[in-house]
């Protein structure tokens, strides 16, 4: 019996000298890793899948599109966070998009729900290392088998020098307007199963607030993209109520807000009722492009 | 509690050190030790049921000890029909009365009159269908008088209720397993060790192959109208190694764990998908109720000594009870009955008992004529497993139909098929140790490759492991 206890311990002993050593080897790629190499960009476009997609960063000069997939605002401040933290670039202008899709506590369930809440931990793993920040700064109850198991892969299994996928990416679709999944949308993105509307996200309110006071003095820009009337019109009105309250108070904080929630973008440029297709991306380009020079022109005059 | 969980993977040690801390004289406390133990892993997931096995271990134990005092006659026969009816009652109850229901509905329908009977919202205690069959088999063996009553009731609760085989099997014999309960039990190192060894050839073939190829598998068989003749025959594929990785990997845990409590469980699986007809797949596929049907069901009826045409309706029975056994639905007696169905030629021409040997004895590679065995059996297999999975028979039907279709062949992503190479290490590792009890069956192997192969399995495991998923047969 003890012969076999002692084997057991020495070769459990082995496996966590392993993974305890990939976890170190790994932590110090992403204590090094920096997220603009070189030079920093002037325009960082942060949010969620409608900033994945509707702004093509090839057509500003030197700017960088972060935007991933169902992104809530919790992150995009980590994000934000590390990006002020790591760098000091003078001219850095972060432009963080919200919408009232962005308000659903569905964002908060989304730690919650297994296949979510993997894919987030998957994706924002660097951000998120243990304690989770989530759970500290945002009090949010999370699915903590999922979470442990994806660091446990991501961060002990072997050692990688890209922990980059965090940082998001610019998609083009170039596809016509999909009509088929609106309900089905709207449903995910404001109502809970049982047909309830949902509850805004205290957590989303916390990080558009912490956003908004940057407190490391980097331009920030909120921007609000276009949907489809369609899409629009769905929208129950308990979230426009409070999405339209939050702009006003943004305003008042003097924070620059681009409201394009209602633009007449034409239907030939979404790909479906909230995301722009590859030619929407570029018309949207060129139209936030001339008004952030205008912008720009005025806050310069003003100061 | 699943044996893929975090609370299992403390269980596991504070009961193991438990029992083997009482020391091997104390015969007695070390059974109260598992019983308590087998009642808690029971009841982390129903407490409630645990009254159901309560209730059929004290039948079968009282019936035991009566039939003990009794020695012909009625009486006897009637203790018996006791104990048949409680313990299949209790099943048929629990796991069918919904079903009997629909089908009477569905009757009169038939006959254009409405029947309306109220459903009842009944949960499916879980493994009920194997704890229920164990326990049967011990009444009929004393019955048969093919074993001696046990008048200890613990020895016997711990035999109904031992966790590792509890809730999917291997459905065990009293004559196998209730002695082992009854004699003093020593740690012995080398079975301790193939015990580990087991438990982790069973994890990889749960975690890393059953619940791999489930992901695809549900996919396809959830929305066939999306996918090409190719797409559904991946399906069918993916599924049947879902299963088989599944349910064998199971047997294989619970093997694993019961050789660390110093018992040996018999084998359930013996490489099924390398067999040359589909008599040979019933002797290698779920041997324990395979077995447990021929011996109480099968022989009882005849078995083959009669003519052609009742050893015919014998394996018609035995394949039809066998599909009904795994699920109140119409898809698992069609899936009994397509198996009869492959099965009544070899019987008719006598050849199904023509593969009882070793497969390619006296060479590592299979002859041709062995792979083209293989290939048909598997065949035969996959498309009765269609049925196993759909819901329905129309959903059945027309998912093999479309595994005909040859004017929507069509082509399959590639990333569908990068879990074939993992089906593809499976069968080549089991081929190249055949011969041994289970896949990681290595101790003569030098320690640094013993101990890299172990690594490499568990990192595989590691790699893999997602959410903890149930596993299939819990169901039955």
């Amino acid at each position: 019996m003890k012969n076999f206890i002692l084997r057991l311990l020495l070769f459990t002993f082995c496996w966590i000298v392993f993974l305890t050593g990939n976890y170190f080897y790994n932590l110090s790629h992403i204590k090094k890793e920096k997220t603009f190499s070189d030079n920093c960009p002037t325009w960082v476009f942060m949010g969620d899948s409608h900033t994945m997609t509707d702004i093509n960063p090839r057509l500003y000069n030197n700017a960088v599109n972060m935007g991933y997939h169902g992104e809530p605002l919790y992150i995009t401040q980590l994000k934000a966070e590390k990006l002020k933290k790591e760098h000091s670039c003078n001219n850095l202008t972060l432009i963080i998009s919200f919408g009232p899709q962005n308000l659903s506590d569905f964002n908060e369930e989304k730690l919650l729900i297994s296949t979510y809440a993997k894919g987030i931990w998957d994706t924002y793993y660097p951000l998120l290392l243990p304690p989770n920040p989530l759970s500290k700064e945002y009090k949010l109850q999370y699915n903590k088998r999922s979470y442990l198991n994806s660091i446990l892969k991501n961060m002990c299994l072997y050692p990688r020098t890209k922990h980059n996928k965090w940082q998001g990416h610019f998609e083009e679709r170039d596809y016509a307007l999909d009509t088929a999944d609106l309900q089905e949308t709207i449903q995910r993105h404001y109502y809970t199963s049982s047909q309830k509307v949902r509850k805004v996200s205290p957590a989303a309110i916390l990080a558009l607030d912490a956003l908004c006071q940057n407190k490391q003095n980097i331009s920030i820009f909120l921007i609000i993209l276009p949907v489809h009337p369609a899409y629009k019109n769905k929208i129950p009105q308990s979230f426009l109520d409070t999405f339209k309250k939050l702009v006003r108070k943004y305003e008042k904080q003097g924070v620059p807000i681009l409201n394009y929630l209602e633009y007449p973008m034409p239907d030939s440029t979404f790909y479906d009722y909230d995301h722009l297709n590859k030619e929407g991306a570029r018309i949207f380009a060129s139209i936030l492009k001339a008004d952030l020079k205008k912008l720009l022109q005025q806050q310069h005059l003003s100061k | 509690m699943l044996f893929n969980s975090i609370e299992f993977a403390f269980f596991l040690p504070i009961v193991f050190a438990i029992y083997w801390s009482i020391g091997s004289r104390n015969r007695r406390e070390q059974n109260i030790a598992l019983l308590i133990a087998s009642y808690f892993f029971y009841g982390w997931w129903n407490w409630r049921f645990l009254g159901l096995i309560v209730f059929s271990t004290f039948i079968d134990f009282f019936i035991g000890v009566q039939l003990s005092k009794v020695t012909r006659g009625r009486k006897r026969k009637m203790l018996l029909a006791i104990s048949l009816i409680s313990n299949i009652g209790l099943l048929i109850f629990f796991k069918y009365y919904n079903f009997f229901i629909d089908s009477f509905v569905e009757v009169f329908k038939f006959f254009g009159t409405t029947f309306q009977p109220s459903h009842l919202n009944i949960v499916l205690p879980v493994g009920i269908s194997f704890y229920t069959f164990q326990t049967l088999s011990y009444t009929i063996d004393v019955y048969r008088e093919k074993i001696k009553p046990t008048k200890d009731w613990i020895a016997f609760a711990t035999f109904v209720s031992f966790f590792p085989q509890l809730v999917a099997g291997p459905i065990e014999r009293a004559a196998n397993l209730l002695p082992q309960f009854q004699k003093n039990r020593k740690f012995e190192i080398t079975k301790a060790k193939d015990g580990l060894r087991q438990i982790l050839w069973g994890l990889f073939k749960k975690i890393v192959i059953a619940d791999t190829c489930a992901i695809y598998a549900n996919d396809i068989f959830n929305h066939p109208e999306s996918y090409s003749t190719l797409g559904l025959w991946l399906g069918a594929i993916y599924f049947a190694f879902q299963i088989y990785g599944d349910f064998s990997g199971y047997s294989d845990i619970a093997l694993g764990l019961a050789k660390l409590f110093g018992f040996e469980l018999m084998k359930n699986f013996n490489l099924p998908y390398f067999s040359r007809d589909i008599a040979e797949f019933w002797r290698r596929w779920h041997i324990s109720l395979s077995t447990w049907f021929k011996d109480y069901l099968y022989i009882p009826l005849g078995g083959s000594k009669g003519s052609l045409k009742q050893t015919l309706r014998n394996v018609l029975v035995i394949f039809l009870v066998s599909g009904f056994w795994h699920g109140a639905n119409w898809t698992f007696i069609a899936w009994g009955g397509i198996h009869a169905l492959f099965f009544t030629p070899l019987l008719i021409s006598r050849k199904n008992r023509k593969h009882l040997g070793q497969i390619a004895e006296n060479s590592f590679l299979p002859s041709l004529l062995e792979l083209q065995q293989f290939s048909l059996t598997f065949f035969q297999v996959l498309i009765a497993w269609v049925f196993f999975r759909a819901t329905s028979i129309s959903e059945a039907v027309h998912y093999i139909s479309g595994m005909f279709n040859l004017t929507h062949l069509g082509t399959i992503e590639l990333y569908k098929v990068k879990y074939l190479l993992l089906i593809l290490f499976l069968l080549t590792w089991e081929w190249a140790l055949r011969s041994k009890e289970h896949g990681l069956a290595i101790p003569a192997w030098p320690m640094p490759w013993r101990w890299l192969t172990y690594s490499f399995f568990i990192w595989l495991i590691l790699y893999f492991m997602g959410e903890e998923q149930e596993f299939i047969y819990f169901q039955f």
